[in-house]
């Protein structure tokens, strides 16, 4: 009886010292907020930094895929980005922030459940038509016209979808990572590389019905 | 998708970190749209004269004021969950407002209703047939207004769910402008303001919400 008894009172103590954390923790989140919205980016780094592996956490216990995890992670840090101007100090910091990370999460499970499970594997980079990119390819040292090529190039770029096309220029035109151009296109990295990874295929399928081998 | 792709994403968003201006509260957002939808409807009344019998109908509790409250407090219940909506972390206010907005057009029909059915019988059609046509229309012009600027205002904040923000502010617009259509509707028969004016935010909800989800979504790309 005594043990119950200890053990209860224990508990409540742990309780109390949890809720007291959380409050302390949504206090800090909450101004440190306020903080990025004034664009001290220090501050907002250390609040990102900080919210990782609260986000890790939440989508741990849904995902157990740690690539997808990291995925979703991302996916919420760019969402938060994009709508830092929707958080009021006057509101607490937590419900905000769980409200995005379960929406991207449902998002995932909803782009997932449709997939079906049959996801394809990203390919290679070197695999990409990147004869079309650059001087120094194969195809333009066995005596390609490279005016010709940059023209089909352009043609078929200009064929298709806007989103596709500027993930395939920022990436290939400007030189980005794929980070800066995600940060650049408003979309996680794993998106961007998804949309980079369809114009390849369009882009391939086009250049090969334009360009005879 | 590697840890390291994280931390870089975090260094390059940091480096991203231009000040922004916070959305304004809900609350003014809410009246900014009240004030919008009053001075339509007092502009119109002004033209064109309350409904005959003009002030009597708004002195007891006729169908006529029931559903003119039912409409204006579903309307701005209806914005106001919109509003919620489109801001991460405001669900709950969210759908207590879209509670409210059901039960404020709900109950506003149900009690005009009842009165009409306990008042004696007279010439009060139930379908005006080819006349509910232009009090229908006209519902619809004027809720454009309303919806351009819950449009506006939601685009403006963060809409995680895009399509049910839309619907939402679809419905509300429609109840707002049907609010100030009902105030100088000249379409005879008491049971026309009740069935075919409590109607009209939802069917105008369905048909509007497709044109504000497609100006949502643009406006929250450029916004």
């Amino acid at each position: 009886m005594d043990s119950i008894q200890w053990n209860r009172g224990k508990r409540a103590r742990f309780a109390r010292k949890e809720r007291a954390g959380d409050a302390s923790r949504e206090t800090r989140w909450s101004q440190w907020m306020a903080a990025a919205q004034r664009g001290d980016a220090r501050t907002y780094e250390s609040l990102l930094r900080e919210l990782r592996p609260s986000l890790q956490g939440f989508v741990r216990r849904q995902i157990s895929n740690d690539a997808a995890v990291e995925d979703i992670v991302q996916t919420v840090l760019l969402s938060l980005h994009r709508a830092r101007h929707s958080y009021r100090s006057e509101h607490l910091f937590e419900p905000w922030l769980w409200a995005i990370a379960r929406n991207a999460l449902t998002d995932f499970q909803r782009k997932r459940a449709r997939r079906n499970g049959r996801e394809e594997p990203l390919p290679d980079e070197n695999a990409l038509p990147d004869a079309y990119f650059g001087p120094t390819s194969p195809q333009s040292r066995a005596g390609r016209d490279q005016v010709g090529l940059s023209r089909d190039l352009e043609h078929a770029l200009s064929r298709l979808p806007a989103s596709q096309q500027e993930a395939v220029l920022l990436l290939h035109m400007e030189g980005l990572s794929v980070i800066e151009a995600a940060v650049r296109a408003q979309v996680s990295p794993g998106a961007l590389k998804a949309r980079v990874h369809r114009a390849y295929r369009a882009l391939r399928t086009l250049l090969e019905e334009e360009v005879p081998s | 998708m590697s840890g390291g792709a994280t931390d870089q994403l975090i260094v390059a968003l940091a480096r991203d970190a231009r000040p922004v201006t916070p959305v304004p509260s809900l609350r003014w957002e809410v009246a900014a749209v009240a004030a919008v939808t009053l001075a339509i409807s007092l502009a119109l009344v002004e033209e064109r004269g309350l409904r005959p019998p003009g002030l009597e109908l708004l002195r007891a509790p006729t169908p006529f004021a029931l559903v003119a409250l039912g409409l204006a407090l579903a309307g701005l219940a209806a914005v106001t969950a919109s509003l919620a909506f489109a801001r991460p972390g405001r669900e709950r206010t969210g759908w207590r407002a879209v509670t409210a907005s059901a039960l404020g057009l709900l109950l506003s029909v149900g009690t005009a209703s009842l009165v009409l059915m306990g008042s004696p019988p007279g010439a009060e059609a139930v379908w005006g047939g080819w006349l509910e046509i232009p009090c229908v229309l006209m519902s619809l012009t004027l809720s454009v207004p309303a919806a351009l600027i819950v449009t506006y205002l939601a685009a403006s904040a963060a809409p995680l769910r895009p399509t049910g923000t839309a619907f939402l502010a679809a419905c509300g617009a429609t109840a707002l402008g049907t609010f100030a259509g009902h105030l100088i509707c000249r379409t005879p028969g008491a049971w026309h303001v009740v069935t075919t004016h409590g109607a009209i935010p939802l069917v105008g909800g369905l048909l509007v919400a497709g044109p504000v989800l497609r100006l949502l979504q643009s406006w929250t790309r450029s916004a």
